[in-house]
This record gives C-alpha cells, structure tokens and sequence, in this order.
C-alpha cells in the first residue's frame, strides 16, 4: 500500500512539472515571409453590441494582414455590464490586464491616477474628435482615452401617443403634471418604470440633479467636494420623481432594463426616463416605434430644463500592453477614416468624430436639437460610491422602506466619505 | 389484510402525488431554461410561457461561435480533472 | 527504511496535503489580513498602513451590522427549512419501492448547476412566469412583489437557496436511512408503534450523526451566502437583503473601491465563522464520546 502510495505521488509530481513546463514549447516560431502572429486582448462593457464590434474586429484583423503583415488574433471579451467593474479591477491588478480595456469617462481620474492609461495626445486620432468631447476624456490636456458613447440623452417618450393627444414636450414641471393628467385620461400609463436594477432607477438623479445645479445652482458640485454643501438644497429633484413614481408602471422592481425597454417599444407606457442607448431594444421590438427625447423639467425654471451631455464609455490603451503599437493601431482604427462611421452607426452612437458623417437616428437629432438650443449641460462627475447609493436610495425610497428626509441625510454622509 | 393493502395504497397515492410536484418545481426552472434558450429576444419578453414560434438554434450556434465555447470546456474539464487527482492522492495520503 | 521514526514518514505523508494547504489556502488568508490594515484601494500601486483604523471604523458601520444581522437571519431559517425538507424527502423516497433512482435523480439535479446560474433562472421565473400564472391562470396569490418587498424578496431567496442544497443533504440522509436496520424498524411496528412514532423514537437518533454533519454544512455554507442573493436580488431593494459576504464584495468592487477596509470586514466575518466552527467541533466531539 505505501508503495502504491509513494509511486502515485511522484506520477502526480511528474505530471505536474511536465504541464508547466509544456508552455514555452508550444509557442510559435515565425518565419520571415509568413505574418507575424500576434494577440490582442480587448475587453469592453458593451454585450448589447457585440455583433457590430466582432464584425469590426475581424475588419481590423483582415486590414492587419493585408497592411502590416500581422496575423492578429484579436480575442474581444464582453461582461455583463454589472461584473464589468469588478472583473475589470480584478484583471488590472493581477498581471492579466487587457491591452484595451472601456471605462466610464467619470473614472478617468481614479485610474489615471493609478497609471493604467496611456497618453493618447499624439496619435492620428486625437485630431479628428470633436473638442467638447474630447474634453470629456482629458485630463490635464491629455487625451486618456477614445470615446465611443457620447450622447445627449433626457427621457424617451412614444411620439405617437404624443401626437394623438396633442401633446407637447414640456418646459416646465406643471407642463409635466398636466401631460401626466391628460394621458391618464385616455387611459395610458405615462410612465415605463424599470428599477430592477440600480442603475435605471439612478438616471433620474442624473438628469434631475443635472437640471437643478446647471440651472439654479452651478457651484453645488464644488461645494459639495469641499464638505459645503447638502442634498437639502437639491429638494426639487423630488417634484419630478414623485410624479414618475406615481404614474408608472406596476411591478417596477420586477423589471429589468431590457424588459422595461421592450415592454415601452409595445406601447405599455409613454414616457421612459432611460438614455438613448436604450433605443437598440426598443427599435428591434418594435421597429415601427417612434421614438422622441425630451428634457426632464424638475420645477417652474425653464432653465433647469436641459438634456445631459455625457460621455460613458471610453476606450483606453493599457500603458503595459504587450503589442503596444497594435493595441495603438486598434485606438486608431476605432475612429478610422472609412470604417469608423458604419460601426457608431450600427451601435446608434452618436457623431463624436470629422469623420462621422452620417445623419443620425430622429431620436439623436431630437436631443441634438436641444444641444443647438443650448439647452444642455455636461454631465455632473459625482464620485461612484454617491452615484451607486443614489440608485440603491430610489429603490428604497420606491418601496418606501425611507422618506425624504432620510434620502437626504443618508446621501449627505456618502458624500462625505467620499471625500475622504 | 384488505384494510391493509387499500391503507398502503392510499398512502402511496400521496407520496407519488407530493414527490410528483416536488419535482416538477424542482425542475422548473431547468425547463423554462430548456424552451426559452429556442427563442428570441423579442419572442421571450413578449410572452414568457409561450412555446417557441419554431425550434432556433442561433442562441446556441452563436454559444459556440462567440464565447469560446470548447475552449472554456476544456479548461474546465482540465482543471477539474487536475484538481481531483490531486485532492484524491493528497488527501489519501494525509488521511491514511 | 525500518529505522525512520515513524512520526517522520506520516509527516512526509502527510507534507503535500499540508503545502498545499499552506499555500492556496492560509498564504492568501495572511496576506489578506495585512491589507486590512491599510487604505489600498485594490487599484493603486501604491497604499499607506493606517494600523486598525479600519476595524474601529467597522463598529460603527451601520449597513455592515444590519449584512450580519440579516445573515444570522438567513442562516437560521436555511438550517431549519433546508433539512427539514431533505430528511422528509428522503424518508418519502425510502419509503416507496418504485422510481426511487428517478426522484433521487430529479431532486440531485439543481445541485449540478452554478447558483448563480440557478438564481438568474429563477429570477426569470420569479419577475416573468409567476406573473404571468397570476395574469393568465388567476393564481393571484402568486402576485407579490417577490424582489421589491423586502419580506418577499427573503422567501424567494430562501426558497431558491433550498431548491440547490436540499438535493445535496437529502442524498447524506438517504444513506443514513439505509443504514438503519429493517429489524429495528420490524420490531416497532409490531410492537405497535405508529409511523410516526418509529421515525421519532428510532429512526430519527440512528440517523443523528447526519443530522449533525447536514446542519453544519448548511451552518458554514449559508454564512457564506452570496450568489443566490447576488443574482436574485443583488442585495435589493437598496440594501434589504444584503448578506455579509454581499457587503464586503461592494465595499470592495463598487463606490469607493475601498479594498483594505473591505478586507477589514472579511477579517471580521472570518473570526465570526471560526467561533462557530469551534462550538461545532465541541458539540460534534461530545457526540462522539456519548455515542
């Protein structure tokens, strides 16, 4: 038996040594004609656009080959956007990090400060971004990253509903109230609640707290940073919430981001507050609906009344990347002369770039609209720890398990250990 | 003996019963799994109960084509394989 | 060969089990509790000791204490709910002489599968198809807001958490059952004792040391909770259903990314867990010296 026992062990120690010493073996040996093979690890926090990204990257893989004699394999990962921050975090501080990775413009700060991004400023396509995006990605006027997703967004409306009852976008709250009135009425939900997931109940803070402070209060945000300020004197952002939360939908903490954006393309409800990015769902279930964009009034001062200007996803070149000057080439193919503008297309981004040229979808150029109008204001950068308790404070406040009151205290203290 | 019999009887018609429902929770959701991965996006969230409108094996094509599929098989089956060789010998060994 | 100690050829037997013990499981565990005591962020490169501020910082750490409070809660009803369930299954599997290995199979099955897997499904089935029978099929009762209300929110999870261990404990029952011998049972029947009488006064102290193994397994795996409730609820509405283990991985991943502090808490969760395991070994020793 101990010999059985001793012999089974060295088999295993033996095993064990040839599979780690398999690896270098196995890697390939290049020739002078053939390509040169190389990998390119890329992950992103957009599964919705998968289809259109893998297209483009087998694009980038067959140019590769064709200009520079690369063979590249290009291996795209896409979590699911709720992981993606903690895989992503995960990835970076093991040795296993992307070569290209997307993050949220908010964060360019945290992780620049931490050395995962790389200076962009020289490459061919920092020129071609237009300027008030661009300066959404810098910092200390360096371009940390590629944007892809910069939208002007407020809340979505069903235009054919609004056009049989003669509605019109309103300016202000009371204009909200009576369009809420008048769709009841006529026996619409004016609301599609979807609070399943933190985030959407969240984007209500965003445009509300956007409105209010770009309106009324434009240093609310430095003050806050500096311990100087409160939510108490934001108190309005309840007058349009309240009014959504009254008139929507039942089983909103049953409901997802997708099935709410589905069940507003099959006319369950009017209005949606969700962003523009929400529209690929919506068209592919209904693909007759027509679809608006308003901005969120959140009291009697039109000038509160504006869409959000924001930049969420960038694409950023990790600084150790193994392939540096490929992962350099894919941030400059993703804003390439001929093929950049038939990908932010097909994943309906908006034209951030000279060489968009396309018309975008009517629901962009209803936002667009309001942007011309000057009725816009850049996203608020709050730390991620505030954003993150807002979405959890709306689902309470919806169950009704806190009150105004306690939003407000609550909110208070998170703000201040952030800025910690 | 009659009284019995129908007294056994009887109480196996109950357990049959119970055991019959536990399963069917049981593997309810495995079953809803089964006939919704043969649907489409829009078909699953406009009715969930609905049989599929015919058999679609994209989810499961597009499955292999874009995660990797066999690839993930294998480093699952590797480290399976691995680790329960090894927990086998070394827990034999300490145990004994 | 014959002259080594025999203290020193069991310990080189059992040295491997031991490194790796060692190293994939108490290494990470040491470092764990030094990053503990210091701000790190989990992205820096760089981080600062700031000694056990962190742990003071944990007193006063509102939504951390209502995590362990609703944990306890959780283990609690888990240990109660889950075994009752699988000793009554499997005592109605043994009962029957006819699919036995279909059941047995049946009930098995959940366990094969990832919970967080099994708990998007059920979320599927707990926010589409429960509606729909209660639309559809008038089954109203089925109509609650089984994720909005935090009291529902608790069932569902309970009831999911269930359906993926009690095939695990109900497979540890059936083989104590099988283990009590037909006589014992013969000789209570014909001594006059009803069915549930035998189970209490003969079947059930036969089959207490799985009684004893199930209940701690389910102890020391629902302290744990984390997928069921991560996929199902993700600790919601707000924070209401949020486990410990839930808490710690958002102050690790989420807001503030405050990766010491969070190892902080689980330093903390970990010294919980131990005082329980030791009471488990105590009671499980005194067992074996009564038996």
């Amino acid at each position: 038996m101990k010999k059985f026992l001793a012999l089974s062990l060295v088999i295993c120690m033996v095993f064990l040594t040839v599979a780690c010493a398999k690896e270098p073996v196995a890697e390939a040996i290049a020739t002078p004609e053939q390509p040169r093979e190389a990998e390119l690890n890329i992950m992103m926090s957009i599964p919705q656009f998968m289809d259109q990204w893998d297209t483009y990257v087998q694009q980038f893989e067959a140019k590769m080959l064709a200009e520079e004699n690369i063979k590249v394999k290009v291996n795209l990962e896409m979590p699911s956007s709720d992981q993606y921050e903690s895989v992503l975090q995960a990835r970076l501080t093991s040795d296993d990090a992307p070569d290209l990775f997307t993050l949220h413009s908010n964060n360019i700060g945290t992780y620049n400060k931490a050395g995962y991004l790389t200076d962009l400023s020289n490459d061919p396509l920092a020129t071609k971004i237009y300027d008030n995006v661009k300066s959404t990605v810098s910092v200390d006027g360096k371009l940390l990253g590629v944007p892809l997703e910069s939208q002007a967004w407020g809340v979505l409306y069903n235009k054919e509903i609004f056009e049989k009852l003669n509605l019109e976008a309103p300016k202000t709250l009371s204009d909200l109230e009576n369009i809420v009135n008048i769709l009841k009425e006529n026996d619409y939900t004016p609301f599609m609640l979807a609070y399943q997931e933190q985030w959407v109940p969240q984007l209500m803070t965003a445009l509300t707290l956007g409105g209010k402070v770009s309106g009324d209060i434009p240093d609310w945000v430095d003050r806050m940073n500096n311990n100087e300020g409160s939510y108490s004197e934001v108190t309005d952002i309840f007058g349009p919430i309240d009014l959504i939360m009254e008139n929507g939908t039942i089983r909103a903490m049953e409901v997802g981001s997708e099935a709410g954006a589905a069940d507003f393309a099959n006319g369950k409800a009017a209005m949606f507050v969700q962003g523009t990015w929400a529209s690929g769902t919506i068209m592919a279930t209904n693909p007759d609906m027509k679809l608006g964009v308003f901005a969120l009034p959140v009291n009697e001062n039109e000038d509160c009344t504006s869409v959000n200007l924001s930049t969420s996803t960038t694409l950023a070149v990790h600084p150790d990347a193994k392939e540096m000057e490929l992962a350099r080439m894919f941030a400059n193919y993703v804003l390439d002369d001929q093929d950049s503008a038939a990908l932010f297309q097909a994943c309906s981004f908006n034209p951030l770039a000279t060489s968009h040229t396309y018309q975008p979808a009517s629901w962009v150029a209803d936002a667009s609209s309001f942007v011309a109008a000057g009725k816009s204001y850049k996203d608020l950068v709050l730390p991620s720890a505030v954003t993150d308790e807002q979405g959890k404070l709306l689902q309470e406040y919806y169950v009704k398990t806190i009150t105004k009151e306690d939003f407000i205290t609550r909110m208070d203290e998170v703000y201040k250990n952030s800025n910690k | 003996m009659n009284i019995m019999r129908k007294k056994k009887m009887i109480f196996n018609i109950f357990v049959y019963t119970f055991l019959g429902i536990a399963a069917l929770f049981c593997l309810l959701p495995l079953w809803m799994a089964l006939v919704n991965s043969f649907k489409t996006n829009g078909e699953l969230l406009t009715n969930v109960m609905s049989w599929p409108s015919r058999l679609r094996f994209e989810n499961y094509t597009r499955t292999f084509d874009k995660m990797n599929y066999m690839r993930s098989l294998f480093n699952t089956i590797f480290l399976s394989t691995l680790s329960v060789s090894v927990m086998v010998v070394f827990s034999a060994l300490a145990g004994w | 060969m014959k002259k080594l100690n025999p203290n020193v050829s069991l310990m080189l037997f059992v040295a491997p089990a031991l490194v790796v013990y060692g190293l994939f499981k108490l290494l990470p565990a040491v470092l764990g509790l030094f990053y503990s005591t210091t701000d790190w962020n989990g992205l820096n490169k760089t981080y600062n000791f700031v000694g056990i501020s962190n742990f003071i910082e944990i007193i006063s750490d509102q939504y951390f204490w209502n995590s362990v409070l609703f944990t306890l809660k959780y283990v609690v009803v888990m240990v109660i709910v889950a075994n009752v369930i699988a000793l009554f299954l499997a005592t109605m599997i043994e009962s029957i002489n006819r699919g036995k290995g279909l059941f047995r199979t049946v009930f098995y099955m959940p366990n094969m599968i990832s919970m967080i897997i099994g708990g998007y499904m059920w979320m599927f089935i707990v926010t589409k198809v429960l509606y729909y029978m209660a639309d559809n099929w008038g089954l109203t009762f089925l109509d609650k807001s089984w994720i909005g209300d935090p009291r529902y929110a608790f069932i569902a999870i309970i009831v999911v958490a269930s359906w993926g261990s009690v095939g695990y404990l109900m497979i540890i029952y059936m083989a104590a059952l099988q283990g009590v011998p037909t006589s014992l049972k013969e000789a209570a029947y014909l001594d006059g004792a009803s069915g549930w009488q035998t189970f209490w006064a003969v079947i059930l102290p036969m089959i207490r040391h799985a009684v004893t193994i199930c209940v701690f397994w389910t102890l020391n795996s629902s302290f744990q909770v984390f997928d069921v409730i991560y996929s199902l609820t993700g600790g919601g509405p707000g924070r209401a259903t949020q486990s410990t283990a839930l808490n710690i991985y958002e102050e690790a991943f989420k807001g503030n990314i405050r990766y010491g502090y969070a190892t902080a808490k689980s330093t903390v969760l970990f010294v919980i867990v131990l005082v329980i395991t030791i009471i488990q070994i105590r009671i499980m020793s005194k067992k074996e010296q009564e038996a």
